[in-house]
């Protein structure tokens, strides 16, 4: 209590807003809505504004209140309130040297970026740490390094492009944003509808740290972020679906049309400036349209959102462990990891409802998988572990779906397609490539599957039947991921089942007795299994 | 195909439980692939049915979970475009499956028969002028072979991708299925019921 008390204090959620005491953001709304007509696209009727959110609020949001900046682009003649984003200066150093093959720096324009063996930079980095020793006391070291600014200079070492200005691209206006963005979403909608992500689909993909995210939210000078807005666009798109609120359809009488217009400014506002950036936010943001996009039916967009999410994915290192640089603070950390793990679970989710290839694999991650704390007890000075006798993290039941989603990349990984001509190059490099080796019927990852199962703590697994008492939150909130676990687990346990049942009908002729000899193989092992138990 | 069907009963059951609850809400695109998933599975396993034995204690349940799966993604597909194309695809395979060899006594066909009840062959594109609709909505190939890498004959009936008219089965589908029903898979005797036995 005495942590969360001083994460309570420690984060000012009301800093931005200039009167005290102004309530919830649902009591706000429509009082910004009158201070701010331009804002607002279309006068709304008061029913309207009634829209409550549904779901279970995390409890960091009710700590931390909803509150967007509308309070500080009040006066339209009132000089921007623009201010160059901080880019924050990492300085620190590093722990040893890089032996694993990826190689984190920071770009021209101050963004996080990784390369991997392949660029080269990862060995020319082991060679300078250990060429560093014998430079010390040479004070004309050529300057043979790398086209990047390493993260971690070392004390010692000269820092590399001193000369070197950072560029600020930064040639958006938050206020401008912030005008054309609630231009179509008005404020309050948008309140209601982050609210109401936060108390749904969050809870499936909690990459978000909900103290940092509603503060950021509120914050005036983040709308400088093109991906930011993009984000705060993806998850109003996302959480249309759950509305009632006649504003969020383009077409009053389609109910398709939930958030379509704003998937359209969602595009225009990605080709501003700096959108490319690959911010965790702009990640996100492409990420959660993706989602959108598949559920709009539109399959093709939605595919290729999600390969660029993967793609920045890529370009920021999220795949990659970052423990060995100790430039990200615990929170950034955190939701590095869950953020790529998020994406990383619906490549697989596609990957089995549309046997499509993976995108990433494990095989390419490093990264750890999120620590099983939940936001109340990461702050930027560390983790606190939560106390004993609680009810496990929330945060565990997204492990234990990762590590499910996990098997079913194993479960997925189809052989390569044989080729007739095994004198083609094709087949004769295949061999080197794929060097795939897996049992037909999938036993390993059966027996992984059960493993993982085994490891599931109780307080998931599923009871059975459906006991929510009304108004009781944490029990909505342990019944859903139960089932959400035992529904994963009946899927990748059906796809094994069905690679078995469609390996026998290829390889084997139709025989009408084969089903019953199945059946009576079936029931016989059930029976010895009991027998000899 | 017994592990597997219930496997996909499973998931249908668990989501159906959710539905019933109000709690659908908490989630969105990724059941409707699980239960799309599971129902493309028991259309699977229903054709797949192919002895007397099999049909008998599979068939049932199978339908049954199969009509759950079609008012799940129903409910989803008032909001979720992917929710109907799944559950317009769906229903396109048990209006296939309701006319296969799974509800006839599939010995009595010969092997040329049982190749012209695969209804879900996947349709090739083919000039309308080709097109001749039977009574039963079904498309009758008169010219061209349109499924030739699958050695499929011509003159065979295809199903055509209009929207289903069979009223009496949605009907049957949901006031089968919007109150909560346990499914119930009978199979041979599960580990439970084996102990109860003795």
């Amino acid at each position: 209590m005495a942590q969360l008390e001083q994460l309570i204090q420690s984060i000012p959620a009301d800093i931005f807003l200039p009167q005290q005491g102004s309530g919830t953001a649902s009591d706000d709304s429509p009082q910004a809505i009158e201070q701010h007509p331009p804002v607002s696209a279309s006068a709304v009727p008061a029913s309207h504004l009634q829209f409550e959110p549904m779901g279970i609020p995390p409890p960091s949001l009710s700590v931390n209140k909803l509150v967007n900046p509308a309070t500080h682009f009040v006066p339209a003649h009132v000089p921007t309130l623009f201010q160059p984003p901080v880019l924050e200066c990492i300085t620190d150093t590093i722990g040893g040297n890089t032996l694993a093959p990826t190689y984190l720096y920071l770009d021209d324009e101050g963004s996080t970026r990784w390369q991997g063996e392949a660029s080269g930079l990862p060995m020319l980095d082991l060679l300078v740490e250990r060429h560093v020793p014998q430079l010390r006391g040479r004070p004309d070291r050529p300057s043979s390094v790398p086209n990047s600014t390493t993260v971690h200079p070392l004390p010692s070492e000269p820092k590399w492009f001193p000369d070197r200005q950072t560029s600020k691209r930064v040639e958006v206006s938050p206020e401008r944003l912030w005008r054309q963005v609630t231009a179509a979403i008005p404020p309050d909608l948008m309140d209601n509808l982050v609210q109401c992500y936060l108390s749904t689909t969050y809870y499936l993909l909690p990459f978000l740290h909900v103290p940092t995210f509603l503060h950021d939210y509120g914050n005036p000078t983040k709308w400088g972020e093109p991906g930011f807005a993009c984000f705060i666009i993806a998850i109003c798109c996302l959480a249309s679906r759950h509305s009632d609120d006649p504003r969020v359809r383009s077409e009053p009488t389609d109910s398709f049309s939930c958030g379509t217009h704003w998937f359209e400014l969602l595009a225009r506002l990605r080709s501003l400036p700096t959108a490319d950036r690959p911010t965790l936010y702009t990640v996100q943001g492409i990420f959660i349209s993706a989602i959108y996009a598949i559920g709009l039916g539109h399959l093709s967009k939605g595919f290729a959102l999600l390969a660029e999410a993967i793609t920045l994915s890529f370009d920021a290192g999220l795949h990659r462990s970052v423990e060995a640089y100790d430039c990200f603070d615990p929170i950034e950390n955190e939701v590095r990891r869950r953020t790529f793990w998020s994406i990383y679970i619906w490549d697989k989710q596609v990957g089995a409802a549309f046997g499509r290839p993976p995108l990433v694999r494990l095989r390419d991650c490093d990264v750890p998988e999120p620590s099983p704390v939940d936001d109340e007890f990461i702050t930027k000075s560390g983790i606190v572990q939560p106390p004993p006798g609680s009810s496990p993290p929330r945060m565990t039941a997204f492990i234990a779906a990762l590590r499910l989603f996990v098997v079913m990349e194993s479960v997925l990984d189809t052989p390569p397609p044989s080729r007739s001509n095994r004198l083609d190059f094709f087949a004769h490099a295949a061999n080197t490539l794929t060097g795939f080796n897996r049992h037909t019927l999938l036993n390993e990852e059966e027996a992984l599957l059960d493993e993982v199962v085994s490891a599931i703590d109780t307080y998931w697994q599923c009871t059975g039947e459906v006991d929510v008492g009304l108004g009781v939150g944490e029990r909505v909130i342990q019944t859903t991921q139960s089932h959400r676990l035992r529904c994963l687990e009946q899927w990748v346990r059906m796809l094994i089942h069905r690679h078995r049942l469609a390996t026998a009908i290829a390889t084997l002729e139709y025989n009408p007795t084969n089903d019953d000899v199945g059946l009576a193989i079936h029931v016989y092992s059930r029976l010895l299994t009991l027998l000899y138990r | 195909m017994i592990a597997c069907q219930q496997a996909a009963i499973n998931i249908i059951h668990s989501q159906l439980q959710m539905a019933t609850h109000g709690l659908m809400g908490f989630f969105g695109v990724a059941v409707i692939h699980q239960v799309n998933q599971a129902g493309r599975t028991l259309v699977a396993v229903l054709l797949n049915c192919k002895s007397p034995l099999t049909q008998g204690m599979l068939t049932e349940p199978a339908m049954e979970a199969l009509r759950s799966c079609l008012v799940l993604l129903r409910r989803f597909s008032v909001r979720y475009l992917c929710g109907l194309r799944s559950a317009d695809l769906i229903e396109e395979f048990c209006r296939g499956v309701w006319m296969l060899p799974c509800l006839r006594p599939l010995h009595s066909l010969t092997g040329l028969q049982c190749l012209e009840f695969r209804l879900w062959v996947p349709l090739q594109p083919q000039p309308m002028a080709n097109r001749l609709l039977d009574a039963h909505g079904f498309v009758q190939c008169v010219k061209g072979n349109s499924l030739p890498q699958m050695g499929l004959a011509r003159h065979q009936r295809v199903p055509s991708l209009r929207h289903p008219r069979n009223q009496a089965f949605r009907m049957s589908t949901i006031s089968s299925t919007l109150t909560p029903q346990p499914l119930r898979l009978h199979l041979p005797p599960t580990e439970a019921v084996l102990e109860a036995e003795g």
